[in-house]
């Protein structure tokens, strides 16, 4: 089974293509460039030798993440899945940042920054297969000691961290935790393997698809709606 | 030539589907005004999540009023530039999306260009190079000579407030809700134009500027000192200080460049007394006025795909690398003009 991905949650822009959980090619650019993702895709599929007509499944990250980096993506997603009449398996931010480090069996969690002080965090149940159960999800938690203690770790926990510029930061409140480095803005494995834990919807779930915003806009907050 | 055109520039999900760019086969619009209203105004991420949400639904809806499927489909237009960023680029995405999957040329044009070329649609012929467009919305107030396809000079433009926004704003003053052009014009059928003397601003300058806010303080003045004022007078006495405005200039510069065809586009062109007055002027002169059919003046997609059809036959497909421009020049003379005080 064929998969194409799109990731345009983060400050990289990425697309994937695996084959029955290998990833056959990606490629990813820096900066605000989600405007080129279908150039993108264009550019990856014939070396791999898969025409876009070919691919089984799409898969998307859904966020959480850059507002209109995940509305280019979802939307570009959604469509390519409408027109080709195919799946669209929606994957969650932390989902695939954790999903590299899920062989160990027991607890782990994973990070991510929200701006602003703030972060998105969720708890997972290993089953050191691969295998991930979501146990909770905090949407977002203001400063990283009240994070810490939202997440009740216990010693030794395995805690999975975005790479960016805050990485320092969280490390260093997070004594008695092993901290791995996310690198899946890079290196798109841990899409690719939260995809195939992820359930495909179908046509009418995929026109009504939105991003995972989670975060109120400021004109909302500030309504108190 | 089937060509599927979508517009997410500002406030209104649309997609049309046309054929050789006169056909109007659908022509779908979503509108969130509910989404906005609580906060007075467009909230633009609030606009790109609501785009993002009906997107799917509304390119489905126009293809299935047409009749027909993605698979129909010669070309695929959308509006890139102009509007909200946060807006156009999910337009934009989908678009893009279509042309990849369908294996389709991908057409970007300007919104304005949507706009000027609704006057071209279902008139094969009728109207000819080159010609008049004062084109007056929400986000923009221009007088625009078209000279050819893509080829636009600038005549005169708003130095402030584009005209539609200022019917928004004293919509909302008076509690009449959005959009408020036809609100305004509701009321104003039913009060006394004369009641107030608002200021026309510039109309007797020899440029051809245009400036609103002036006009937009006075009337919002008026409602704040009296409160008991009569509403329609209100509305009446200020849409015809827009309007006399709006006509003069217009009819100064057509005589100015010797355009004797004048077309008038936007959201403000749905305006009847407008409508009705410009044309009345010109006929004096021996002019012709032009206005697109109701339902292509507000933002809708079945323009985009109509100016998709003409400028894709003039000058090609773009690449899907286009990318989303808040304000972009207009036309292949890349011109400038100030953008409205709303998305500055």
């Amino acid at each position: 089974m064929s998969i194409l991905l799109i990731d345009t949650s983060g400050a990289y822009s990425t697309v994937a293509v695996a084959q029955d959980g290998d990833l056959l090619g990606f490629g990813t650019l820096k900066g605000r460039p989600a405007a080129r993702i279908h150039e993108q895709i264009r550019t990856l599929l014939p070396p791999v030798g898969i025409t876009l007509p070919d691919v089984d499944t799409i898969g998307v990250i859904t966020g959480p993440g850059s507002w209109t980096g995940l509305n280019i993506g979802v939307t570009a997603a959604k469509t390519l899945a409408l027109v080709l009449k195919k799946p669209l398996i929606p994957i969650a931010t932390l989902d695939a940042l954790v999903a590299p480090h899920s062989w160990t069996q027991g607890p782990v969690c994973a990070i991510m920054n929200a701006g602003r002080g703030r972060y998105y965090s969720a708890s997972y149940a290993s089953n050191g297969q691969g295998q991930l159960d979501l146990q909770s999800g905090h949407l977002t938690v203001s400063g990283i000691e009240a994070l810490m203690e939202s997440l009740l770790l216990e010693e030794g926990t395995p805690l999975v961290v975005e790479y960016g510029s805050t990485f320092g930061e969280l490390v260093s409140h997070c004594a008695g935790a092993i901290c791995h480095k996310s690198q899946v803005r890079l290196w798109p494995d841990g899409i690719v393997a939260a995809a195939l834990q992820s359930t495909p919807l179908h046509r009418e779930k995929i026109m009504s698809l939105t991003p995972t915003y989670l975060q109120a806009t400021l004109a909302e907050r500030n309504a108190n709606l | 030539m089937l060509i599927l055109g979508i517009d997410t520039t500002c406030d209104d999900t649309a997609a049309g589907v046309v054929e050789d760019g006169h056909n109007v086969h659908s022509n779908v619009i979503a509108s969130q005004h509910v989404a906005h209203e609580r906060f007075g105004g467009i909230v633009p991420v609030i606009a790109a999540r609501e785009h993002t949400k009906n997107i799917s639904y509304i390119v489905h809806a126009a293809l299935d009023e047409a009749g027909v499927t993605f698979q129909d489909l010669d070309a695929v237009a959308v509006s890139h530039h102009q509007g909200l960023l946060l807006s156009l680029v999910v337009g934009v995405s989908a678009a893009k999306s279509i042309a990849l999957a369908c294996d389709i040329p991908l057409v970007g044009i300007h919104h304005l260009e949507g706009h000027i070329y609704s006057n071209l649609m279902g008139r094969d012929g009728e109207l000819a190079f080159p010609f008049l467009c004062l084109t007056v919305a929400g986000g923009h107030t221009l007088l625009l000579k078209i000279e050819d396809h893509g080829q636009y000079t600038l005549l005169g433009h708003t130095r402030d407030d584009a005209a539609g926004e200022v019917f928004d704003k004293v919509a909302r003053q008076l509690g009449l809700g959005y959009p408020g052009g036809p609100a305004v014009e509701r009321l104003a059928a039913e009060g006394n134009p004369k009641a107030y003397t608002f200021p026309r601003p510039l109309i007797n300058q020899p440029h051809f500027e245009f400036s609103f806010s002036g006009l937009k303080t006075a009337v919002l003045q008026t409602i704040e000192n009296e409160p008991n004022a009569n509403k329609a007078d209100l509305c009446a006495s200020f849409q015809q200080a827009v309007i006399d405005v709006l006509v003069t200039k217009t009819m100064r510069v057509a005589r100015a460049h010797e355009l004797d065809c004048i077309a008038l586009a936007g959201g403000v062109a749905l305006n009847m007394p407008l409508r009705k007055q410009l044309e009345s002027a010109a006929t004096k002169q021996g002019y012709r006025t032009f206005a697109p059919p109701l339902k292509l003046c507000m933002d809708n997609g079945a323009m985009v795909a109509g100016a998709g059809y003409f400028l894709y036959q003039h000058r090609g497909k773009d690449a899907l690398t286009i990318e989303a421009k808040a304000n972009a020049p207009l036309g292949e003379s890349g011109l400038r003009y100030r953008p409205a005080t709303k998305y500055r």
